[in-house]
């Protein structure tokens, strides 16, 4: 083995451990489906509320009840094909798996917090409305750790979006355009970056 | 030591490796490391781990033989584990670099680097 050869094949390793380290992110599709679901169910969460749609606002349960099976089998079937992906268990990759599956379980407890209140009859329907203003607060959380660890610039550009829009919600606390506001925030703050996510990953095979 | 060996040989030919300083980092070449495929794929698993068989096959290049070999010697130094399991139905093998084989990398790159002077 000539210097020459070493020299080569330390350049090779070098090249190997930049293609991990700069594994594109995995989960824009996982991203992109919570996104469109979210947006949709915010909808018509409004449009019940408001009275637009001709639901009765009862028929709420049933709605997030159908987005949390939706959501939960379609992450279960993503998840699949993302596990198997190249660059999947890089460190940008596993710290973003972690926050997410973290803000989902801050949402699930708060979530559930809500339901005992009610069921103590100590709350009232709308300690609902905090789960969408601590949601983008969480979101911003999240994109501001991934884009640290991933050096995604624009990362940074979807948490400060994400804690605008957990700003702007507040005002509309216990008012119906709350969820409206939700929803169209929801496709800055989660559709978008996950299209951008999905489109780098195409980008970089 | 065929590896350090050559190392040794070579380097001495560009450099005229004279201080003992020197010579003494050439004994601290991992040779379980060097080589260019065991190299590759320490380098890709500090910084993906785990990664999956199909995942070093497609980084590497390397033949699934090949592969197989390679992991083999480096799971026998404990640099690596490989685990085999299922995704889904499908058969997979993981293989997780271990913090004996971390710390390994991490003197072997010290050493190549004092070695080349770099």
């Amino acid at each position: 083995m000539t210097n020459q050869q070493t020299l080569d094949d330390l350049n090779y390793a070098t090249a190997l451990a930049k293609s991990g380290s700069e594994a594109p992110l995995v989960g824009g599709p996982v991203g992109l489906m919570w996104g469109i679901l979210i947006s949709v169910t915010l909808l018509a969460h409004w449009g019940i509320v408001s009275g637009t749609l001709a639901i009765e606002p009862q028929y709420l349960w049933a709605l997030w009840i159908g987005f949390s099976a939706l959501g939960g089998f379609g992450s279960a079937i993503l998840g699949k094909k993302i596990a198997t992906k190249p660059g999947v268990q890089s460190m940008a990759n596993r710290v973003e798996h972690a926050v997410w599956s973290m803000f989902t379980l801050m949402l699930a407890c708060l979530w559930v917090g809500i339901v005992i209140s009610m069921l103590l009859g100590m709350g009232s329907v709308a300690l609902f409305d905090l789960v969408p203003i601590v949601g983008f607060a969480g979101q911003g959380l999240a994109y501001g750790v991934t884009a640290k660890i991933s050096h995604h610039k624009w990362l940074a550009w979807a948490s400060g979006a994400a804690f605008l829009a957990s700003m702007m919600c507040l005002p509309a606390f216990g008012q119906p355009v709350l969820y409206l506001i939700a929803a169209i925030a929801t496709v800055f703050t989660v559709v978008v970056p996950s299209l951008k996510t999905i489109g780098f990953e195409h980008a970089s095979q | 030591m065929p590896a350090n060996k050559d190392v040794q040989t070579n380097v001495g030919e560009g450099s005229v490796m004279q201080s003992n300083e020197v010579q003494s980092n050439v004994g601290d070449i991992d040779e379980v490391i060097h080589g260019r495929l065991r190299l590759g794929i320490m380098a890709y698993l500090s910084a993906v781990n785990p990664a999956s068989f199909p995942e070093l096959l497609a980084k590497t290049g390397s033949s699934n033989g090949n592969l197989s070999t390679h992991l083999s010697k480096l799971e026998a130094a404990g640099y690596v584990r490989q685990e085999k399991g299922y995704a889904g139905k499908r058969p997979q093998t993981l293989v997780h670099l271990t913090v004996p084989g971390r710390r390994a990398w991490i003197t072997y790159l010290e050493a190549m680097k004092e070695l080349l002077g770099s």
